[in-house]
């Protein structure tokens, strides 16, 4: 049997080794930039935040500024995203920008950047608490208004219409149905068959729709609270030969919800432009840091895409 | 025996997951100029600490043959309890008494599908994953809640004689379940539980019972853990628990405890549980995007039981 | 009645059935039923591999990561590098097959508990995935690579089909093989079966490999059928799996149960979720109704079998009398 100090200090030398090979090969930490800051977004499970850390990083290029995103491996998990802020802290970032999942939940992260005196900015999503730069974006409730609105127009203002919620406790979630809600309270003609959760995921909005499609004959909308949920619907009722039928709706705009609209499926989705909202989020922070003055809040319009500009959208 | 035969003696009676956790802080020293500060070690107890709690309860578990996959989904159902009664005012002692209500009652629940009904301690404490889960959804209607009230700030971000409270509230979770576990005859049936089950529903023992008590501790435990939750995001999500269990087992097995009961250590899930949150932090302060972290985090468990099996045999 | 007793499953999942189409009079439309048949499939042909792996009393926790991260690389072959759809679906199931012989390997050869061995796998593939894929999204496949998901053969859906021939050809090895009666065995009881000659490390080794083919296989057929392909696709299935596996008869310490109980297990999860969305049920509530009806299945189930002492459904290597 080999001693256990040997086998130790031999597995140590091997984890050394490789270790320093991976991290200076490939991913190293903070290079040399003016400033240094981190980009902390909701989750990796959709391409929205991946267009949001595009936006960020191409202003973290333009700006010379040494950015890191980090993102929770618990999706939409605030107490991870906390973490990242504490270890930024650790590391004394010079501006910390942070997707708040949870608006209140964040707060004791802020307070300590505050004490820390690190400059936050909450793109996206805003944080009810601590000292904040700015918040750049547009709300979630009024986007899903305004995409609800376009597409009970389009109906007509009557007709039947199912909605598809995302994660249960997921604020944007929780927004963008509000937003929908109200758009519908305005609109007596429309009757809602029903609102069942997608889990924000493409396999569970196919599998919701099917199931729906069974007992509900006659649909003539669909509203979802993002693309995902949306492009899996669209699979369902296109498998059922029912796509002709039934408008659907999304929230988010992605590359292959774009597609879709050109192509005829989807009827309208609403961009929040996320790779604007980082772009400027970081611009802000390295505004703050010059010493400029920075608005508390940056309201980005975030139009509703439909048939008619989808071609400007489309990458 | 002179002194260089007691002293590896007794370096022998230390968890191998000690001298993993020892090795894993050397290398991130080493590689990160910011790992070693006294702040940083006060951030990883801070994160570590509510899964330190659920390790401790699940090493309890374990031990006992069993296992608690409801532990998040209980986290959760705590935090939303007392954050409704912190929310509408009943005070710092109430909330925290309803929380560990809910964690009881999961328990005692868990407790009698198994004793009683015979269900696997997978199924049963899956399916009240579920329960829990939808009860807290459903109980918090679906968003997150909050409160005012500073006192159960202190709880995850206060001091006592310059030591933070989660260490303080730790060590006494330490203390009880090591005096429960190694002083009561409670605590021997949990071991026996996990060996010979037979041997002891022989001996007169009456298993439904010590099981049912093995559950509710362990329903206990989680809720100590989804109170620290909610204290240290000063609010309670729904599902904010969720995956802590997986997490509580994985602390568990690189400290040392198998899933065939008898064997094992809270020592060890403590260092399991501070070798899994280091590698987090660890691997964040180097500046790895999430996905490295995932890779890493792979490797790197692997790496750690790889040793202990290489140890234990 | 006593005779219905090995029946328990078919029993529990005909009761389920009634009771939902009592309430609600679209459950048993045709198009329904095909359409739970089709959405089990997936959690099917994991289901399969799961059930193997747990009777020999291991587990797999890694088998959505796999999934993903072979569906991404065929995306990828597919899509970005243009090859054909072969090679993409062999390259898809190679992946698979070594993730599972590096699970099967560690298992087997170094005695890493398979939680943690496969818990760090899963970790590892879909970071894998995720560096592969950078976050995005890869959609729109050829009509020929979406017939494996949404095509139809003699009016049977696609993957109802592959699901099936699974199936099938797993009960058979479990039945009538050498190598099925050697997974029974390992399960059993490790140290007896190597006396008696078999060898166990491959046997394991192989279990794991065809677990992570079959994840491999469900990864296709998901891209197919949704028609895109993503790294995080497939973090539930692990436990969804299992929970098919256990609620089939197959229990955790392994040595017994079979793959058709799986099937009906998968069926039941499936058809729970269907009612959840034909009834409107909150869905706050919906993990609730899930995790209670689970529970009340199990026990019903078990407490049959309790009373009763029933032979498994498909014959099995039972341990031997008095171990």
């Amino acid at each position: 049997m080999i001693p256990r100090y040997k086998m130790v200090t031999v597995l140590v030398a091997v984890f050394m080794i490789v270790g320093l090979s991976f991290s200076f090969a490939t991913d190293p930490a903070f290079a040399a930039g003016k400033y240094k800051m981190i980009f902390i977004v909701k989750s990796l499970d959709n391409p929205f935040w991946d267009r949001m850390r595009s936006g960020a990083e191409k202003a973290a290029k333009d700006l010379d500024i040494d950015l890191k995103t980090l993102a929770p491996i618990k999706p939409y998990n605030v107490e991870e995203q906390l973490r990242f802020m504490e270890d930024g802290i650790t590391q004394k970032v010079d501006a910390i920008c942070v997707v708040p999942a949870d608006s209140k939940g964040i707060v004791p992260g802020i307070k300590k950047a505050n004490k820390a005196g690190i400059p936050v900015v909450t793109p996206n999503s805003r944080a009810y608490g601590g000292k904040v730069a700015t918040w750049t974006g547009a709300q979630n409730r009024d986007v899903g208004y305004d995409i609800a609105s376009y597409a009970l127009k389009v109906l007509g203002g009557k007709g039947n219409v199912i909605i598809l919620e995302g994660t249960p406790g997921n604020q944007t979630a929780i927004d963008r149905k509000k937003g929908f809600d109200d758009a519908i309270a305005e609109h007596p003609g429309i009757k809602v068959l029903a609102s069942q959760t997608a889990k924000y995921s493409r396999v569970e909005g196919m599998r919701v729709m099917e199931n729906l499609a069974q007992r509900f004959p006659k649909i003539d909308l669909v509203i979802a609270t993002n693309d995902e949920m949306a492009l899996g619907a669209v699979e369902a009722l296109d498998a059922a030969g029912r796509l002709k039928e039934t408008k659907i709706t999304g929230f988010d705009a992605n590359n292959d919800a774009l597609k879709s609209i050109s192509e005829g499926k989807m009827l309208a989705t609403g961009d929040q432009r996320p790779d604007a909202q980082g772009y400027w989020g970081v611009v802000a922070a390295y505004c703050y840091l010059e010493g400029m003055p920075v608005p508390k809040d940056l309201f980005l319009p975030a139009p509703v895409i439909d048939a008619s500009n989808v071609k400007q959208h489309l990458k | 025996m002179g002194f260089k035969e007691s002293f590896l003696a007794k370096i022998r009676l230390v968890p191998n997951a000690a001298y993993m956790f020892l090795m894993t802080l050397l290398i991130f020293a080493i590689f990160s100029p910011s790992f070693l500060s006294l702040m940083n070690f006060s951030n990883i107890i801070l994160q570590s600490s509510m899964i330190i709690i659920v390790a401790l309860g699940m090493t309890i578990v374990m031990l006992s043959n069993g296992i608690d996959l409801s532990v998040g989904s209980v986290m959760s159902l705590t935090g939303v309890v007392t954050g409704h009664l912190l929310a509408s005012g009943s005070g710092f002692v109430l909330s925290i008494l309803g929380g560990i209500g809910a964690g009881v009652f999961c328990g005692a629940f868990n407790g009698l599908m198994i004793a009683k009904v015979g269900l696997a301690p997978f199924i049963a404490t899956f399916g009240m994953m579920g329960i829990a889960d939808g009860l807290s959804l459903f109980a918090a209607g679906g968003e997150t809640l909050y409160w005012e009230e500073p006192m159960f700030d202190v709880i995850a971000n206060g001091h006592f004689l310059a030591v933070p409270a989660p260490v303080w509230i730790i060590s006494v979770i330490f203390f009880i379940v090591y005096l429960i576990l190694y002083k009561t005859p409670f605590g021997i049936n949990i071991f026996a539980l996990g060996g010979n089950e037979e041997g002891l529903r022989l001996a007169g023992v009456r298993i439904v019972r010590n099981k049912i008590g093995i559950y509710i501790l362990s329903g206990i435990i989680a809720s100590f853990a989804g109170i620290m939750l909610a204290s240290r995001i000063a609010s309670a999500h729904p599902t904010g628990g969720f995956g802590y269990e997986f997490e509580a087992i994985a602390a568990s097995v690189i400290g040392g405890t198998t899933f065939f009961g008898g064997r094992g250590g809270i020592v060890g899930s403590v260092f399991g549980a501070l070798i899994i949150t280091l590698i987090r932090n660890g691997l964040s302060l180097l500046g790895y995007t999430t996905p490295w972290q995932y890779c890493l985090i792979g490797i790197i468990l692997t790496v750690c039981v790889t040793i202990n099996t290489f140890y234990s045999r | 009645m006593k005779f219905l007793i090995p029946y328990s499953r078919f029993l529990i999942l005909l009761v389920l059935c009634a009771l939902i189409s009592f309430l609600s009079p679209h459950f048993l439309q045709t198009s329904n039923l095909i359409n739970i048949l089709r959405q089990a499939a997936i959690l099917n042909i994991l289901g399969v591999g799961m059930t193997i792996v747990i009777i020999t009393g291991g587990i797999d926790l890694s088998n959505g990561a796999v999934l993903a991260l072979s569906s991404c690389t065929a995306a990828i072959l597919l899509k970005d590098v243009g090859l054909p759809m072969p090679v993409a679906i062999i390259a898809a199931l190679l992946i698979g097959s070594c993730c599972g012989l590096i699970n099967g390997a560690m298992v087997s050869k170094v005695a890493i508990p398979p939680f943690v061995i496969t818990y760090a796998m899963m970790f590892f593939t879909r970071g894998l995935a995720f560096l592969l894929l950078q976050g995005k999204i890869i959609y729109g496949f050829t009509p020929e690579f979406r017939f494996i998901g949404t095509g139809y053969i003699w009016g049977v859906p696609m993957p109802i089909i592959m699901s099936a021939v699974v199936t099938f050809i797993f009960i058979f090895i479990q039945k009538y093989t050498p190598f099925g009666s050697e997974i029974y065995a390992v399960g059993a009881d490790e140290e007896a079966s190597m006396l008696s000659g078999i060898r166990t490390k491959s046997v394991v080794i192989r279990v794991y490999i065809l677990s992570g083919i079959l994840s491999a296989l469900a990864g296709i057929v998901y891209m197919a059928r949704l028609n895109a392909s993503e790294p995080v696709i497939g973090e539930a299935f692990p436990l969804d799996a299992i929970a098919a596996v256990l609620i089939g008869g197959t229990p955790l310490s392994g040595g017994e149960g079979g793959v058709g109980g799986t099937v009906i297990g998968a069926l039941v999860i499936t058809i729970i979720i269907n009612a959840m969305n034909l009834l409107g049920i909150s869905s706050l509530l919906q993990t609730f109704v899930l995790g209670a009806l689970i529970i009340i299945m199990i026990s019903v189930q078990s407490h049959s079998r309790r009373l009763f002492s029933l032979p498994q459904i498909f014959p099995v290597n039972r341990k031997a009398a008095g171990s």
